[in-house]
């Protein structure tokens, strides 16, 4: 049947979203795995939930974003930083 | 201002204005994406956002490999401080191509509304450059504006606000993607790269490409060469 399936996905796209919730609070490199658990998380979720709409897709779908979004603002620096590490380097001798 | 505080909250300015240009793009789907089709545009977008965050942050590594190399107890750093707009429109692009093969949907019809979301949410994120003082513009007394950025050398000066004057320039792409709706796309890709292109002149970073182009300029060169292709071939196919 196919809604075994898509009921995997859901939950495992849950947990992950509550995973890369939780992540945030452990630094840096765990916003990295948060980040990426969180990722994974949303593509399970929008497989489970194009297979089958249910409550718990909704809710792991919810969940990845949530973890994903603030995994990224919290890791995130700054944006197309190209060469300006060598000048942080050249402006502090 | 590289910070932010929102009470007890503090973000870098980059992730507070990238925020913004978030919810600027949802407010624009509220209001332009049909009823019909936001659920499947959410997921869409879900693709296009995760395609997008890999492919900056690969160009990123990819041109930033040689210093990267050469401090690699410090890698943490530099991989969370970087991205290149090109390689996260890039892989915005591949990610909508991948989530419309996936799930059968029409490439065309699910992306061409969206499109104005991209030069709304970097008129946005370019405001949030300025403030954190990166992709900073060449020095001049005439042309300037006075800033701090603690990535550039002198770090207090007058430089050419280039983030802000890209900022304006996609503003004014979004408005005009509101009237033309055909091939957003390729009208987008067509303006921005040469605006991109002329805007790389008045950058102020260290020497960041190959030989007298930046990657930035190359991969708008590289554009408007694809871009010319397909015109030359649908006139041939329409003919």
């Amino acid at each position: 049947m196919n809604e075994q399936p898509s009921n995997g996905k859901a939950i495992a796209g849950l947990v992950l979203g509550i995973v890369s919730i939780v992540l945030i609070f452990f630094g840096a490199y765990g916003a990295i795995f948060g980040l990426i658990c969180g990722v994974v998380g949303i593509i399970l979720s929008i497989k489970a939930r194009n297979e089958n709409l249910t409550g718990i897709a909704t809710a792991g779908f919810v969940c990845s974003i949530i973890g994903t979004v603030l995994c990224a603002v919290g890791f995130v620096a700054c944006a197309c930083l190209l060469g300006g590490l060598a000048s942080v380097g050249a402006s502090l001798q | 201002m590289a910070q932010i505080q929102l009470g007890p909250i503090v973000l870098s300015s980059y992730a507070f204005f990238a925020l913004c240009g978030a919810f600027a793009c949802l407010i624009y789907g509220l209001f332009c994406i049909p009823k019909a089709q936001r659920e499947q545009s959410a997921y869409l977008l879900c693709y296009a956002g995760i395609g997008a965050l890999v492919g900056a942050k690969l160009l990123y590594i990819l041109v930033s490999l040689p210093e990267i190399s050469a401090h690699m107890d410090q890698w943490i750093y530099y991989v969370s401080s970087g991205f290149v707009f090109y390689g996260g429109l890039l892989g915005a692009i591949i990610g909508s191509v991948f989530y419309c093969h996936e799930f059968h949907k029409d490439s065309y019809g699910q992306t061409n509304v969206l499109v104005p979301m991209i030069p709304l949410f970097h008129a946005f994120a370019r405001i949030g450059c300025f403030f954190s003082g990166c992709c900073y513009g060449a020095e001049s007394e005439f042309l300037g504006l006075p800033t701090f950025s603690v990535y550039a050398n002198p770090m207090e000066t007058n430089r050419i606000p280039v983030q802000l004057i890209e900022a304006g320039m996609e503003f004014l792409l979004f408005l005009f993607l509101q009237f033309y709706k055909e091939n957003r796309l390729y009208a987008y890709l067509v303006f921005y790269s040469i605006g991109r292109f002329l805007l790389e002149f008045w950058r102020g970073d260290p020497q960041r490409g190959i030989w007298i182009l930046s990657t930035s300029q190359w991969i708008s060169i590289g554009i408007w060469f694809f871009l010319s292709l397909r015109f030359i071939q649908s006139y041939h196919h329409t003919k």
